[in-house]
């Protein structure tokens, strides 16, 4: 039980959650489903304490995402002026993977997390920053691929790759924007060099066996095909005899 | 805080337009710089992530 599951908690109270968990979040929310997690989307009202702690006694996820505010200990939801993980709940998370797309939670919140037994923790120990376009507000090129590398975890890598490779395409859009506008560019390298990872380096995840199982399932097919061919061309091989 | 710097630092947010999310809130272009000229936190955590940025640039470039 469990080995599947994945939790969003995504509130959405303002402008900069809504651009989270509007424009990025959602890109996670794919990457895994199309791996076949089952997923909880605890979003807008459902990201507080209650729904996930009903979550976890019902499922016990593998990886945890959470995007909102975040302050030293806590990370904010559903709305500013409560909490939806910090010092007091971080014990549920024991032998989960967690990412963190929350400002300065590095400082105090993810170290308190693998104190209290998660196995790897992914966060920012700064302020996170975003450069988007004053429109859309879409997040500028770059900025969405870099906050989601970390899904690279549903695919088995282990916390210490999806670090390296998250810190690698920070560097490729650094170098993209040092050419177009080095603001920019500098933004994302104060991104880059927040960005940590907390615990155990070794930890992954086993890969989902609904994965296998839909694996398994093609090589079924594929053999009844195969064999159901052979069996018709046994059936009719005497009628390939050349009439006399 | 030097004038001219906080000038590059302002000028180079407007001039790219974008807006920017940073703490707590969304700046627009001009609210961003106008917090650059104004010299509050905001503006300062601006300024030393442009000073530190160019500061990295310039040793990729092997200080060109």
């Amino acid at each position: 039980m469990g080995e599947n599951d994945t939790t969003f908690i995504r509130p959405v109270f303002d402008d900069v959650t809504y651009i989270l968990n509007s424009k990025i979040s959602p890109d996670v929310i794919e990457y895994a489903h199309k791996r076949l997690y089952l997923i909880e989307d605890l979003y807008g009202d459902r990201a507080n304490k209650t729904e996930i702690l009903g979550n976890f006694i019902r499922r016990i996820p593998v990886i945890v995402w959470a995007c909102s505010h975040g302050v030293e200990d806590a990370v904010k939801g559903p709305d500013i002026t409560q909490n939806v993980i910090d010092l007091a709940n971080t014990v549920w998370f024991n032998n989960k993977i967690v990412v963190i797309v929350a400002c300065l939670t590095g400082k105090q919140l993810a170290p308190a997390l693998v104190e209290a037994g998660a196995k790897a923790v992914f966060a920012y120990d700064e302020e996170l920053i975003l450069r988007v376009w004053s429109g859309t507000l879409e997040p500028l090129e770059g900025f969405k691929e870099c906050i989601t590398t970390p899904k690279l975890l549903y695919d088995g890598f282990k916390a210490k790759d999806v670090y390296a490779k998250t810190i690698e395409e920070y560097n490729k859009w650094i170098a993209y924007w040092d050419e177009k506008d080095p603001l920019t560019a500098d933004v994302l390298r104060h991104d880059r060099d927040c960005f940590k990872l907390y615990g155990n380096g070794e930890s992954r995840i086993v890969l989902s066996t609904y994965l296998f199982m839909g694996l398994t399932d093609i090589f079924a097919l594929t053999w009844v095909i195969l064999y159901s061919i052979l069996k018709i061309l046994r059936i009719t091989k005497p009628l390939w005899k050349k009439t006399e | 805080m030097d004038e001219t710097l906080k000038k590059i630092v302002a000028d180079a947010i407007r001039k790219s337009g974008f807006s920017t999310v940073i703490g707590k809130k969304l700046y627009t272009a001009e609210e961003l710089a106008r917090e650059v000229e104004k010299e509050t936190e905001v503006g300062k955590k601006m300024i030393e992530i442009a000073i530190k940025g160019t500061i990295e640039r310039y040793a990729k470039a092997g200080g060109k």
